[in-house]
């Protein structure tokens, strides 16, 4: 665990996240933006910008977000590209975890955009900790010469199947109707590997069992039920909207974050803007949104300080 | 006047993500209740920790059980049910 205490810790690099970073650094507040794929979000891109103000020749998302990006680094701001996996809110500070690591911070600003959802697999939750996992390299000794089943597509599902493989005498590498992802050096490995069956093209049904997980029910297919005491989900990003309802920020029946006018979430120290608010959707409202949250963070570590 | 001795047994993992600050929080709540409550950490990468794992059905980390009954499996939980749960096993 990182034993640093940020003032402020940014969830999400795009414009909203980036702008409220130059706006708490500029201030002088220690700031830590956590980006878990790229810097600048779904502006990146070479589509073309032409309603930015400031720019009246117009610039593709990629240049305006490369500006961005120099300029929140001109102030100082640290970068982290990891995965966040967890907040929680402990009063006067706030915990927040990646794959890579444990960070603290007085305030949190949350600019974590649209994020891809959870997995939904009927039982997945019923079984959390029953025999559903999400961490392979954490939990698989309690799975030790027991089958299990991988489920995920990405590098860290083909990663995490062949590490459990030195424990476990039977894994299932579940990668959905889709398949795995195109450029991962290690498939072939995965394929080859003798404990290793790859249930490819069909999606899992259910999640089932009694006290623990006892086998998974596929879709469809040859195959219709696997026996398995563990169930690995190994997805590419964890679905943000599950973190932060765990964390107790309130959102809307669509998932939208829900803040006043100052960007302050219901959890005191815990401020929301950009897409991940459903506001105007549009870089330059999610700028301004980062700028007011990132000010409001501010006043708020100040006030802390004065308490303190 | 009998101080009652609640012990809090936590399931970790060094190569955990979530796992310090399971810890943490269970550390800084039990310093609270000063002798009340003991802390123990297990390590679930040695032999003896996974094997007291599975003996008591910790499937998962971290795992934090409170006077013999796992409470919370996975963080965050909230530090005010893990101050339920000790209260509880102090008979408050």
């Amino acid at each position: 665990m990182s034993e640093t205490m940020y003032d402020v810790i940014i969830l999400g690099g795009g414009p909203a996240g980036l702008t409220a970073g130059i706006y708490t650094a500029r201030q002088g507040l220690s700031t830590l933006l956590i980006e878990g794929k790229k810097l600048g979000g779904r502006a990146w891109g070479p589509h073309r910008v032409e309603n930015f103000p400031g720019f009246p020749e117009g610039l593709t998302g990629t240049e305006l977000m490369n500006r961005f990006i120099e300029q929140t680094r001109k102030f100082g701001v640290e970068f982290k590209q990891e995965t966040i996996v967890g907040l929680s809110d402990m009063g006067d500070t706030k915990f927040v975890q990646t794959r890579g690591g444990f960070y603290q911070g007085k305030a949190v600003v949350v600019t974590t955009g649209i994020q891809r959802k959870s997995m939904n697999i009927p039982g997945e939750l019923e079984f959390k900790g029953r025999g559903v996992g999400y961490c392979a390299v954490c939990d698989g000794p309690f799975y030790t010469d027991q089958p299990v089943a991988v489920v995920g597509s990405g590098k860290d599902a083909v990663e995490d199947a062949l590490r459990l493989a030195d424990t476990v005498s039977k894994i299932y590498a579940i990668p959905g109707s889709k398949g795995f992802k195109d450029g991962i050096e290690e498939l072939h490995e995965l394929t080859e590997h003798e404990k290793i069956d790859v249930i490819d093209g069909v999606d899992i049904e259910s999640i089932e069992g009694d006290q623990v997980v006892t086998h998974v029910n596929m879709k469809e297919g040859p195959v219709k039920k696997l026996d398995v005491n563990g169930v690995f989900i190994i997805l590419d990003h964890v679905g943000t909207s599950d973190i932060l309802r765990e964390s107790g920020i309130k959102t809307d029946d669509g998932g939208c974050i829900m803040v006043d006018k100052n960007q302050r979430t219901n959890v005191e120290g815990i401020f929301a803007a950009g897409d991940c608010v459903c506001g105007g959707m549009q870089i330059v409202t999610a700028a301004g949104d980062g700028g007011k949250a990132g000010l409001a963070a501010f006043r708020y570590v100040k006030s802390l300080k004065r308490r303190n | 006047m009998t101080i009652k001795l609640v012990k809090v047994e936590v399931y970790f993992s060094p190569v955990c993500p979530h796992c310090p600050g399971a810890k943490k929080l269970v550390v800084e709540v039990a310093s609270r209740y000063g002798d009340s409550v003991e802390v123990e950490e297990i390590n679930t990468y040695t032999p003896e920790g996974i094997q007291r794992g599975m003996a008591n059905g910790v499937m998962s980390v971290p795992t934090v059980f409170v006077e013999g009954e796992k409470k919370f499996v996975g963080f965050p939980f909230k530090e005010e049910d893990l101050v339920a749960s000790i209260d509880e096993a102090l008979g408050r």
